[in-house]
């Protein structure tokens, strides 16, 4: 018998099955929130969940997680500093501090870096206290040397860890060079942190199997291998997925459907097989040239928030927030104080929405800030806050609050009405607090002028029709790659006649020939409608809660 | 009393003069009931012959019996799309115009015109008639067009009074063709109208000395673009409203013919097809004025989208198997065929002599008329004069001429009509493949066998594809238009994303991942000589219930037949600014009011009076008037209120020609 231990460490939650590598079974499963601050404490309390006595025969211990990928979509930089050579880059990189050395020419290729008195200040100035690591780089092959002379110049002006570009990533693009560079940079210490977690506490478990981890193309590589080319593993989570959903059905053809907190992610599956290209694989702001799933990925899960627009309509996403109900379980007071302050009579908000609540994200005890802005997290400091409740309590209008650079800096987080809070509401979901969710439902409803009921029922509409849209959409893209749907007038009218306008010249329909697999904690609840709205036969399998943990479990080495 | 009946018995004569063919028919002027009809091939060199010949197959003998003549044309149309108008000249004054306009002379004169109708500076006598001297010989026929025109008519009607005196051409002023404001669509449209008074006068000449010779002695009555009728004599002077007046005919008696309140109408032609809305029983009109070739004009005409797609589209094949078909049209080869004895010997002389890899096109060329006025080059002529009275490919007009055949520049003179270009058509797959046999059958299938060969099909293969193809496009046709009439203006034929559903849709792949389907919610009425051959099959994969009904094929000539006469006359009221009171802006008058119900039920009475009279003065009895009221809102930006806008009254008088009374 050779049982595997399959991790998942994803965003929200972290999976662990036993997996019967030669059966293709699951005999055990457990699932625990994920815990960033210490991902020790999320994987020890899934172990703590298992029967660990048939687990004294694991031959391999599989990880995969989507840690890395959410780090870049949540867009703080890691503190980096980045020295360029010879070249100015336009293009954003994911970097603390940018410092670009342009008066350096191709035929100074032979020169030795220097730098005068000035430029030392200024350079020990920019990166000793904000950046551990500084990394350097420079465009085209001839700068080697000077590039080299760079780096020990460096390492004896600075405190900080100085790496050479060309050490990490040999890539033809100077940009793609350098941006694989800070990502691998930045990614090092999540895999060290995390591996080291998961290894101390399998270990406390008398686990000693050897650890190995699932790249972008679905092989296992050990912890070395990994760390030694970061980028390979960051796209780990969907290859889980697909393998997953392998050993879920038995079907050949498929459109599997991960649905999570912040996306759906669509694959494309013929003769079980699925492609795997090197192409720019877009990741939140940056698109990193690496080989991974041909993927499609839109912006609507559990987490997108539910706004009306100026026209009174309903709009869910792409924008995501955390939903009431998991900030009201943190904050039991959170209801009761959405229901007391309320959209007074006759103000219409620009850019918030009623339901927002704000609470503090970070430590940001070393940052300057306005006065405003200090008295708002001073507040928050004590307990998550609504929009209204901030505006009487500082006495000033809803929208001239000064939440948006807290929010961009990300010190601030946004809680409002969400899918999930949408599912609770109605009674389907409870696994937080409901009562929030309901309050919350409760005020955009009156804004729009119905019943909460009604008001479900217009997001799982509009939520059925997005999905379905972004299903035909990604069976395009898959096929011809080149368009978007919502770019055309003459498409998005051929669409609108079947999602929406039923009574013209012309009506359409759409269907998906092919069965459609739905993965992830959501999918069960919003798939089925729209399944049903495309004709096409849903399997939503047992243990697709788990389907990343036996991707990863069910992974080979190559 | 039946014998009784029988003596009184009257009948309409409907001609419908198309691209292609030249329709007559007779009906009962009570019953309606159609009594015979004919079809012909219309003969541009002369339109004498096809009439005649219509009107011989009609096998009908009491032509005194005849009581009314009701014409309808694409000559129009055609000549405005195709670019084949006369020459024209264009007097502008007030204003210089920036825009594209459709003359070939264009001066402007002093004269102005305040928008008030205020006269601002006078015409100069010595430079009207330096400019009508100037535009002799240049130019066939003259627009004259001021800025304001309709507020003050006098400069229009001055210069026209003084180049009279130095000038026979015909004249035509703006403010004549239309009473609203718009100074470019009304140059346009007066420009227009000079384009095609030869091509009118010439058709209207034609038909009454064609009748004149049977002993049809009845009042001539000419379609316009929006399906009423006018007499004859004021088309000679207002050709532009002419325009379109063939698919209003054939819409009109697509909904005769159909007994159908709401449909699509298909009108599937050589040229075009053309497609209608019929809602709730009357045909929708473009109330912002047609648009014939590009040009926005101020005439009232159907709403009607035509598409490049019909009997006589061209067929080509380019590289990788690309099949097209139309927008551009030829003569089919089972057609010249018939008129010319050398077709087939020049086909096997092309299948012999081509390379294959280059043909596109399977193209012969014979002879059409020189417009007079035309100026060809020296080589022009000696390729008109080397085709004689056969028809012949590129290489063997080259050889006569000893030039290199891609040397030879033939564009030019199929596009003025002086060279007929004649290849593979719609009518020849038909041909080829059985379902029709009209013409002769041989060339068609000859003309197939080379393009085949020449693009890499099997000429099966071809036949299937080449149908594959028109049914693709007019499936994308059809709903391409009901997006048009919904309002919107993108082309699907142009976008990328939009061609990949409908391919999902036309293939209906069942191995395909995504399936798209389009249901057309309207049943549709299938007129036109071709239409039996190819709209089943569309409106089969559209859903939609297909009614060909007996006489398609004349339809336009029924439409004609049955005719009436309509006028309107519309107001607005809106609501003064700071105040409680409204504006009523009729023809007749502008009156203030307190109350809206009241400005309401007071346009009411005024404009159904104003339509009666218009009406009777057109020459019809038994008016019936209609009157309708919109009320516009705008959405305001708080979602639950309204704006209210404006109020739109517009009355219709429908009425019978007063022959019948």
């Amino acid at each position: 018998m050779s049982l595997i231990l399959g991790i998942d460490t994803g965003g929200t939650f972290t999976d662990i099955v036993v997996w019967d590598s030669a059966q293709n079974r699951v005999l055990q499963k457990a699932k625990a929130f994920t815990t960033p601050h210490d991902l020790a404490i999320g994987i020890k309390n899934c172990m703590d969940a298992l029967d660990l006595t048939a687990c004294r025969s694991l031959s391999a211990v599989h990880l995969s997680t989507t840690l890395m990928v959410n780090a870049i979509l949540e867009d703080r930089p890691p503190k980096i500093g980045i020295l360029l050579i010879g070249t100015h880059l336009s293009k954003k990189l994911p970097v603390a501090v940018k410092y670009e050395l342009t008066r350096y020419r191709y035929h100074d290729s032979h020169k030795r870096f220097s730098a005068n008195p000035a430029t030392s200040r200024h350079l020990i100035q920019l990166f000793d206290e904000a950046c551990p690591q500084v990394l350097v780089s420079a465009c085209g092959t001839n700068y080697q040397d000077l590039k080299k002379s760079a780096t020990i110049y460096l390492k004896s002006l600075l405190r900080s860890e100085i790496v050479c570009c060309s050490h990490i990533a040999a890539n033809s693009d100077f940009y793609q060079r350098t941006l694989n560079a800070v990502t691998a940079i930045g990614a090092i210490p999540l895999i060290t942190k995390w591996t080291a977690s998961i290894t101390s506490v399998i270990r406390k478990h008398g686990i000693y199997a050897p650890i190995r981890i699932l790249t972008n193309t679905g092989s296992l590589v050990s912890p070395d291998q990994a760390i030694a080319d970061p980028l390979s593993t960051i796209m780990s989570g969907p290859a889980a997925s697909f393998i997953g959903s392998r050993c879920l059905t038995k079907e050949k053809d498929y459109l599997l459907l991960d649905m999570g907190g912040t996306s759906l992610d669509i694959t494309r599956v013929i003769e079980r097989n699925t492609r795997f290209r090197t192409i720019d694989t877009p990741v939140g702001n940056y698109a990193f040239h690496i080989k991974a799933l041909d993927l499609q990925c839109f912006g609507t899960g559990g987490d997108s928030q539910i706004k009306l627009n100026s026209m009174g309509d309903i709009v869910v996403g792409p924008a995501k927030a955390v939903p009431l109900c998991v900030l009201g379980s943190q904050y039991p007071h959170l209801a009761s104080e959405l229901d007391k302050y309320r959209l007074p009579e006759g103000y219409d908000l620009c850019t918030a929405t009623e339901t927002d609540c704000f609470f503090l994200h970070q430590d940001v005890s070393h940052v300057t800030l306005a006065n405003d802005e200090r008295e708002i997290l001073q507040l928050l400091s004590e307990g998550a806050h609504s929009l209204f409740f901030l505006a009487n309590y500082f006495g000033v209008d809803a929208d001239f609050l000064h939440l948006d650079r807290l929010l961009k800096k990300g010190y601030v987080g946004r809680a409002c009405l969400t899918p999930t809070d949408i599912l609770h509401a109605e009674g389907s979901f409870n696994r937080w607090d409901s009562q929030t969710s309901t309050v919350g439902l409760s005020l955009l409803a009156s804004r729009k002028g119905c019943a909460p009921a009604e008001f479900i029922k217009e997001v799982k509409t509009f939520i059925t029709n997005q999905l379905s849209f972004f299903c035909m959409q990604s069976i395009a893209s898959f096929e011809e790659e080149s368009f978007r749907f919502s770019d055309s007038q003459a498409t998005m009218y051929l669409i609108e006649k079947y999602l929406h306008d039923r009574h013209g010249f012309v009506t359409s329909d759409f269907s998906i020939q092919k069965p459609i697999i739905g993965l992830g904690a959501p999918a069960k609840a919003w798939l089925p409608a729209v399944a049903k709205k495309l004709h096409a036969q849903l399997s939503l399998p047992e243990d697709g809660d788990v389907a990343c943990a036996i991707g990863a479990a069910a992974g080979r080495e190559e | 009393m039946i014998r009784k009946e029988q003596e009184r018995a009257s009948y309409i004569l409907g001609i419908d003069t198309g691209g292609t063919f030249t329709d007559c028919v007779i009906l009962d002027s009570e019953s309606k009931e159609i009594i015979c009809f004919s079809k012909a091939l219309t003969t541009k060199d002369d339109l004498k012959i096809g009439i005649q010949n219509s009107l011989y197959g009609l096998k009908f003998h009491d032509f005194e019996k005849i009581a009314l003549v009701c014409l309808s044309t694409t000559l129009a149309t055609n000549a405005i799309v195709e670019g084949k108008g006369h020459k024209t000249g264009l007097v502008l004054m007030g204003k210089e115009l920036n825009e594209p306009l459709p003359a070939d002379e264009c001066c402007f004169v002093k004269g102005k015109v305040d928008i008030k109708g205020v006269i601002v500076e006078n015409i100069d006598q010595k430079e009207i008639l330096d400019t009508a001297r100037y535009l002799e010989g240049k130019v066939e026929s003259i627009a004259i067009s001021c800025y304001a025109s309709v507020r003050n008519p006098k400069l229009e009607q001055a210069v026209k009074k003084l180049m009279a005196k130095a000038t026979d051409m015909p004249l035509f002023c703006a403010h004549e063709l239309t009473g609203s404001l718009g100074f470019l669509e009304r140059t346009i449209t007066s420009a227009l109208n000079a384009c095609l008074v030869k091509i009118i006068r010439d058709f209207i000449c034609s038909t009454e000395s064609v009748l004149a010779g049977n002993q049809i002695k009845a009042p001539i009555m000419v379609v316009k673009g929006d399906g009423s009728l006018m007499h004859a004599s004021m088309a000679m002077e207002r050709p532009i409203e002419t325009v379109l007046s063939g698919p209003a005919a054939s819409a009109i008696g697509a909904r005769h013919l159909s007994g159908l309140e709401d449909a699509l109408i298909i009108d599937m032609g050589g040229t075009t097809s053309d497609i209608a809305s019929l809602h709730q029983g009357t045909v929708d009109i473009c109330p912002e004025g047609a648009v014939v070739g590009g040009w926005l004009t101020k005439v009232k005409a159907v709403r009607v989208h035509a598409y490049g797609l019909g009997g006589d589209s061209l067929i080509q094949c380019g590289a990788s198997q690309a099949l097209t078909i139309g927008p551009e049209k030829a003569e089919p080869l089972c057609v010249t065929s018939t008129l010319c004895s050398n077709v087939m010997e020049e086909l096997e002389r092309l299948f012999r002599s081509c390379e294959p890899a280059t043909l596109t096109s399977v193209c012969l060329y014979r002879q059409g008329n020189i417009s007079s006025c035309m100026a060809f080059s020296q080589t022009e002529r000696q390729i008109f004069e080397a085709i004689g009275g056969g028809a012949l490919c590129q290489p063997t007009i080259a050889g006569l001429l000893h030039m290199a055949p891609d040397a030879l520049n033939l564009e030019r003179l199929v596009k003025t009509g002086a060279l007929i270009r004649c290849s593979i058509t719609p009518t020849d797959l038909l041909h080829a493949m059985g379902s029709y046999a009209a013409f002769d059958t041989k060339a068609s299938k000859k003309g197939i066998v080379i393009l085949a060969r020449a693009s890499g099909f099997g000429t099966k293969a071809f036949l299937r594809a080449a149908a594959d193809q028109f049914w693709k496009q007019l499936y994308r046709f059809c709903l391409q238009s009901c997006a048009a009439f919904e309002g919107h203006d993108f082309d699907l034929s142009r976008d990328k994303s939009a061609l990949y559903l409908l391919e999902k849709a036309f293939s209906q792949d069942p191995e395909d991942f995504l399936l798209a389907d389009f249901t057309l919610n309207r049943p549709i009425v299938g007129v036109g000589a071709p239409i039996h051959a190819w709209m089943p099959k569309v409106a089969k994969k559209l859903h939609a219930p297909l009614l060909i009904p007996k006489y398609a094929e004349v339809t336009n000539a029924i439409g004609a037949a049955l005719g009436k006469i309509t006028q309107s006359a519309a107001a607005t009221i809106r609501p003064v600014k700071n105040s409680e009171e409204f504006i009523l802006y009729s023809p007749q008058e502008t009156l203030t009011f307190c109350d809206l119900d009241h400005a309401v039920e007071h346009a009411k009475k005024v404009l159904a009076q104003e339509v009666k009279v218009l009406a009777r003065d057109a020459g019809g009895s038994n008016i019936d008037v209609t009157v309708g009221v919109t009320s516009i809102y705008t959405q305001a930006f708080n979602a639950k209120k309204k704006n209210y806008i404006e109020t739109k009254i517009e009355a219709f008088a429908v009425a019978l020609p007063s022959v019948f009374a």
